[in-house]
């Protein structure tokens, strides 16, 4: 669907040299939705920019269906944008146009009447459900209903791809969601491929098949989202997982010694994660009857991504030591990772971690 | 106001030859400037149509022109005036340093009034497919009306002082009008009665220029 080869950006000016993007490849199948997730300055923007030549990449290819859109003619590029929406962060409507003619605005020269492009634009509109908005102004819209006027404007000429550059950035928690749910929404039912791009990792784990992880200019890790954040190869990638949940916090509270972390002999607290898709069952009741021990959980953090948890637990953990080691085997085969925070079984040996 | 009542058809002709002035420079200058203006917006470094030497040589040019006293124009424009027009003098005589005179200083204005359009703006529209021209027409042009406008009334106020400048050097009009009796003569009332006549033509520009700038303000 669509294909990177080798994508390079590099910014020059008289001061300074900045390779926003440096020899990307990547593909995204036709119905995905993608992500690409990474710090701010990550050259994110660029590389989604690069894709629709808003900004014409300094190397490397850009295909869309097969075809080479970096090779193309001005007139070719402006037909073939017509089949690539793109969506941004500052929703970027028309202020002097009303919604529905905001709608209207790309159905111009497609040979339709006033009346058809009326009726197209009132069709969008039901579709990203803002049937009543269609003779407002955009100044009189709240941001969520500015980012779906949007999405209706992007849509009307049909595109094959949707390109969202931190379309959710500036909007609250709540409108968020609605705003993804309608991504995911249009994405099912008009198997619209998408690329997200965002510095959220919500953001991913709710709406993305796949995702790109950027940093300085370059993907470094790239996957299905469940492998992807339950297995992180790249500190990056760990830490946009650690800033979505609270575990960190564990940490400071051993160092304030907080009541909590305070083990008798025996104690360990332990990190559980999901390293791969497993059957979503109770694990914590299934290993403490099975095994004989306390599992007493402090922090969890668990998504659900499609059907699988994603996330962990961490807990304190007491009772007779092996039987302890032997949960642990047992959780390893049902692929939880376990990693050791603070462990007082032996009195004589200090934490590691 | 003996003085103004003893010659109706002289006034009369004074403020038809002003708004003749006014309508021939004014729309000239409006084209012209508004021509400019764009041009200066589209070829500059990240506009949609960036060119740099046009950018440079528009630059410099209006530069030039607006720092030319308009008096100066005047008489440095006779012969070209001759040539354009056949006549130096009048209200044809006129309209050639009228437009060189407005117009940069407008051109400076929509310049300004189009770059408060937000470039985000002008991306979504290239990614929907729009071409410079369609961008200029159907984004810069339609987005700025308001602030175009308000420029437009500014550029026309600032034409009916350079007509009454004009009037002086035998353009006829008002301003020559008001010199010639009210103060050549010390016939105190028509300087009142034509001062009062460019203040209320002003005030009616200047209304114009608000009322369409908010029917065009959502
Ligand atoms: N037009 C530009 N000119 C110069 N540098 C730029 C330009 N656009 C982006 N950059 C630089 O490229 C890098 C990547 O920027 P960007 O793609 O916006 O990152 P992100 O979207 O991930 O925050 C940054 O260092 C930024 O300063
Ligand atoms: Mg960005």
């Amino acid at each position: 669907m669509v294909a990177l080869e080798n994508l390079s950006k590099t910014f020059n000016s008289k001061t300074s040299v900045v390779e926003a993007v440096k020899n990307v490849s990547l593909r995204v199948e036709q119905g995905e939705i993608h992500g690409i997730i990474g710090l701010s300055g990550a050259g994110k923007s660029t590389l989604v920019r690069c894709i629709n030549l808003l900004e014409r990449p300094t190397s490397g290819k850009v295909f869309l269906d097969g075809e080479e859109i970096t090779a193309m003619s001005n007139r070719e590029l402006r037909l073939t944008r017509r089949k690539i929406g793109m969506i941004f962060q500052q929703f970027n409507l028309f202020a002097s146009r009303a919604v529905w003619r905001n709608i209207a605005y790309p159905l111009w020269r497609g040979g339709l009447t006033k009346k058809q492009m009326a009726d197209r634009a009132r069709e969008l509109l039901a579709l990203v459900d803002l049937s009543d908005k269609e003779n407002v102004y955009p100044s009189q819209l709240s941001g969520g209903q500015k980012q779906r006027v949007a999405i209706a404007r992007a849509l009307a000429n049909n595109p094959r791809l949707l390109l969202c550059d931190e379309a959710t950035s500036a909007l609250d928690p709540q409108t968020t969601s609605s705003i993804l749910e309608l991504l995911k929404k249009l994405n099912k039912r008009l198997g619209l491929t998408t690329i997200v791009i965002t510095h959220e990792m919500h953001v991913v784990k709710e709406i993305c098949d796949r995702a790109s992880v950027m940093e300085n200019g370059e993907i470094v890790e790239s996957g299905e989202v469940f492998s992807l954040f339950a297995n992180p190869q790249r500190r990056v990638t760990q830490d946009f997982i650690e800033t979505a949940s609270n575990f960190s916090k564990i940490n400071s509270m051993i160092d304030e010694n907080h009541v909590i972390t305070r083990l008798r002999p025996g104690e360990r607290i332990l990190k559980f994660r999901y390293m791969e898709k497993s059957e979503a069952e109770a694990l914590v009741s299934a290993v403490s009857r099975r095994f004989n021990i306390d599992v007493n959980v402090i922090f969890a953090n668990l998504e659900w991504v499609g059907d699988a948890p994603l996330g962990g637990i961490i807990s304190v953990v007491s009772g007779d030591s092996r039987n302890i080691d032997e949960a642990l085997l047992y959780l390893r085969d049902k692929h939880v990772g376990v990693e050791v925070i603070l462990d007082n079984t032996r009195v004589s040996e200090t934490n590691y971690a | 106001m003996p003085n103004v009542m003893s010659k109706p058809d002289i006034l009369w002709r004074s403020m038809t030859d002003t708004l003749a002035m006014l309508g021939w420079s004014g729309s000239l200058s409006f084209l012209i400037g508004l021509i400019l203006g764009v041009a200066l917006i589209v070829t500059k470094k990240g506009g949609v149509m960036e060119n740099g030497v046009l950018y440079q040589t528009l630059d410099k040019v209006i530069n030039f022109f607006r720092s030319i006293p308009f008096i100066i124009l005047l008489a440095g424009l006779i012969p070209l005036t001759r040539i354009m027009m056949g006549t130096a003098i009048g209200v044809r005589g006129a309209v050639v340093p009228l437009v060189f005179g407005a117009t940069p200083f407008f051109a400076r204005q929509i310049e300004s009034a189009l770059s408060e359009l937000d470039g985000g703006v002008i991306e979504a529209a290239q990614s929907m497919g729009s071409s410079p021209l369609e961008i200029i027409l159907r984004v810069y042009l339609k987005e700025c009306i308001a602030s175009i406008a308000r420029a437009t009334s500014i550029m026309t106020v600032t034409l009916i002082e350079l007509t009454a400048m004009a009037g002086a050097v035998g353009a006829g009009g008002l301003g020559d009008f008001a010199i010639r009796y009210g103060h050549q003569r010390n016939q105190i009332d028509v300087t009142y009665v034509t001062v009062i006549i460019l203040t209320l033509l002003v005030s009616v520009i200047q209304m114009t220029g608000t009322v369409i700038a908010r029917k065009n303000t959502h």
